[in-house]
């Protein structure tokens, strides 16, 4: 795309050069330990991950260095723990007393728990961003959870009301906010790109995104109608409405492809707004890098679906030679025992936790590896003498992050 | 091959040469920049084929970059305490397994053991009082999904509430009940907190006589009478906190804690129905009428049998019900709770409706 040009500022490059068998052993270890652990080793397993990724990325020949420990996620999420537990019951009782006026009034109390979590989203960038650390010197946070979580709850409400629409000026606000909070060392860095940019780059997948299921819907709605008048079998309209249900549907296989588009032209519109000091990355990502990626995950999740579906059956004849012949489905049902329902459960776990493990390679690892692989780092000059500045940042908003079931970024 | 070295001071990429004295000696241009004794330093994570160091003794964030392998394998000879504290402390994965399953047998403990004592404990504690807005906030739901006006005919409610003030005569209420008939096809009842009964209208259609509506109605006041509300209120609360405390994010495993769940409620929900029964049947019985009359009604309502799944059930299965109501009955010796006229004017409570629905 970008000729070679004497005038244009010097590029360093930028890569990943981890291991995608490592990555994959890595997570697949830790997914048995989550089973063993009830879940505990998510702690440790996060902090593994990310260490991999941040110290296998290397940036102008020196690759980052995570700092966080699982212990300290750990506490983070005991902390947060005691503090949701007050939050909870003072939600619930408000709840019961808006109830008492109106019937379902509570409901908008829900926004409450998601102003919360978006506390939580920012709070976890600044622990993340604080145990970053590049050539000795550390990425730190200021800014305010709270003036995070209006913004983000504000923003919200008018994306809901527009339909989505102002969603990439939404995601434009709440970067700035995040990235212009941000400092290496101390240099400051800003979020240069704009709601406008986003917008100019998605608008026509989304638009195209919206095709096949409103076909399907429009096509089902006109049906129920032809019904209802009592149109004839072969009239004009129900055919049109099969074809544009049929259209729809086969329509519906393009949506990954929409997707990855959509997640590979949003990456590179944040790494192209990225500032600190008067560095800049630049990205060659292609809209289609990431398609392939999407569709791989998604043929893995049907190998590994029919696969179990084989363990499942097997199973289950073999719970069925051993009941022998009962003499009806109820008779059968009525013989079973609790026990029975063990193999099904190890089953279920041990799939959704191989369907976890590829999702963890497939949107965490390999993403990662082609946005990496596509950025160079303009003027690194810049960084050159950043002087050392910031603290680590408490891991209380990773613990709220999981106590709430938000993924931040 | 060049040594890349950052003080922790600033940023600068600095290429230095190593030197073996005492400790560690970092030189910059024929100067010594620094001295790391060997028992202090510690590994940091690098990529593939680079050995970083740092120092306890130097700045925190100070960082070497030793990118050629015999030169990295002969300084890491020298350094006795590589992993030690201050740096990359190696994870003991068996505590993490120990510690972490004592405290899932403690969560699991606790919700066991713990949780059914502190729920009845509390709704002991808990006023009466308080449960008039508990219910009231799951009453305007169920007012507004329902609606109110189908079930009000005159004569109707005052059956309703002539049963209801004869079966409370008897049954030593903490509060008083306030029953309603709501309009469904579905054949139920249930009480909330507060007191407030409902009886969906295909129950009454159901009834072949008063005394089954009011083995209904008394099962149900057994509910008041124990505060079965509150007291599932609480443990539901606490079973949920407690349990999210387990798998946190794990894909998946949320299903799982639902089916957990929902045994542990089915498990919690036997007890407390079996003493509904037990109370339905006390009251039954000291106005002088048959206890059995509710197992009639149930067997007409809900015929299973006892080959169904029995694992998620939240109630006692019918016929052991049946055979339990059946114990404490005797042939009716009180007074007929409703009068011929009361009752046909309760069966067609809900207007323009045959609550039959049949």
């Amino acid at each position: 795309m970008v000729a070679p040009d004497p005038n244009v500022e010097p590029q360093s490059i930028v890569r990943f050069t981890g291991d995608d068998g490592a990555f994959r052993r890595l997570v697949t270890r830790g997914a048995f330990l989550e089973i063993v652990t009830f879940g505990f080793y998510r702690f440790w397993l996060v902090t593994d991950i990310r260490r991999h990724l941040w110290s296998n990325t290397e940036i102008d020949g020196d690759a980052p260095e995570y700092t966080g420990r699982g212990r300290e996620l750990l506490l983070g999420f005991l902390f947060a723990l005691a503090v949701l537990l007050p939050v909870f019951l003072l939600y619930f009782l408000a709840g019961l007393w808006l109830e008492r006026f109106q019937a379902f009034a509570s409901i908008p109390l829900y926004l409450v728990l998601y102003g919360f979590g978006q506390y939580a989203t920012f709070r976890a960038r600044r622990y993340r961003l604080s145990r970053t650390i590049w050539r000795g010197v550390r990425f730190w946070m200021t800014g305010s959870g709270w003036a995070y979580a209006w913004r983000s709850l504000l923003w919200g409400l008018l994306a809901m009301v527009t339909l989505g629409f102002v969603y990439p000026w939404r995601e434009a606000v709440l970067e700035r906010y995040k990235m212009d909070n941000s400092f290496f060392g101390d240099l400051p860095a800003r979020f240069s790109a704009t709601g406008a940019q986003l917008f100019g780059k998605v608008w026509w997948v989304w638009l195209l995104g919206l095709l096949p299921p409103l076909l399907v819907y429009g096509g089902l709605v006109a049906l129920v109608v032809a019904e209802k008048m009592h149109l004839p079998k072969d009239d004009v309209s129900r055919v049109a409405a099969v074809i544009a249900m049929a259209v729809g549907g086969c329509g519906l296989v393009a949506l990954p492809f929409l997707h990855g588009v959509r997640v590979a032209r949003q990456w590179h519109w944040w790494v192209s707004g990225i500032r600190i000091g008067d560095a800049k990355i630049t990205s060659k990502l292609d809209g289609a890098a990431l398609i392939g990626i999407y569709w791989t995950m998604i043929g893995q999740f049907v190998l590994w679906t029919l696969l179990f579906g084989v363990a499942i059956g097997v199973v289950t004849a073999i719970i069925g030679a051993t009941l022998g012949q009962p003499a009806n489905l109820t008779a059968a049902m009525g013989s079973l025992s609790p026990w029975h329902l063990v193999p099904y459960v190890v089953l279920y776990m041990a799939l959704v936790q191989t369907l976890g493990v590829v999702m963890r390679i497939y949107l965490q690892q390999r993403i990662w590896k082609v946005v990496v692989g596509s950025c160079a780092l303009v003027n690194v000059a810049a960084l050159a003498n950043a002087a050392a500045a910031g603290m680590p940042a408490s891991a209380f908003g990773e613990g709220l992050a999981d106590g709430l079931d938000v993924a931040g970024f | 091959m060049s040594v890349a070295y950052f003080d922790g001071r600033t940023s600068r990429r600095r290429l230095v040469e190593l030197r073996f004295g005492d400790g560690l000696i970092i030189v910059e241009n024929g100067d010594i920049v620094a001295d790391w004794p060997f028992a202090n330093i510690r590994r940091f994570d690098a990529p593939h084929g680079i050995l970083r160091l740092g120092a306890t003794s130097a700045a925190e964030l100070a960082r070497l970059d030793i990118r050629a392998p015999d030169q990295a394998a002969l300084v890491l000879r020298h350094c006795p305490d590589i992993a030690g504290v201050g740096g990359l402390v190696p994870i003991k994965l068996g505590r993490i397994i120990g510690w972490s399953l004592a405290a899932a047998a403690a969560i699991i403990g606790t919700i066991w053991f713990g949780v059914p004592v502190v729920a009845d404990q509390l709704t002991e504690i808990i006023p009466i009082a308080w449960e008039k807005p508990l219910g009231q906030a799951v009453d305007g739901q169920i007012r507004l999904l329902f609606g109110t006006t189908a079930c009000i005919d005159e004569a109707g409610v005052a059956a309703l509430n002539k049963l209801v003030a004869r079966l409370q005569s008897t049954a030593n209420l903490p509060i008083p009940p306030e029953p309603a008939v709501l309009l469904s096809k579905i054949p139920n009842a249930f009480a909330l907190p507060g007191g407030r009964i409902y009886i969906l209208s295909n129950l009454i259609g159901d009834a072949a006589s008063p005394d089954e509506l009011a083995g209904v109605l008394a099962h149900e006041l057994g509910h008041v009478a124990h505060r079965d509300g509150v007291r599932r209120l609480l443990r539901d609360g606490g079973t949920g906190y407690l349990l999210g405390l387990l798998f946190g994010d794990v894909s998946g495993a949320g299903a799982a804690l639902v089916a957990a769940r929902t045994l542990l409620n089915s498990a919690y929900s036997l007890e407390v129905e079996t003493a509904a029964d037990d109370f339905s049947a006390m009251v039954m019985t000291r106005l002088g009428r048959p206890t059995a009359a509710l197992g009639a009604l149930l067997h007409r309502v809900a015929p299973e049998t006892d080959t169904d799944i029995t694992l998620f059930r939240d109630h006692p299965l019918t016929p052991d019900r049946e055979r339990r109501l059946a114990e404490t009955n005797a042939p009716a010796t009180g007074p007929e709770l409703l009068s011929a006229p009361e009752w046909a004017a309760l069966r067609v409570i809900c207007r323009d409706i045959s609550v039959n629905g049949k």
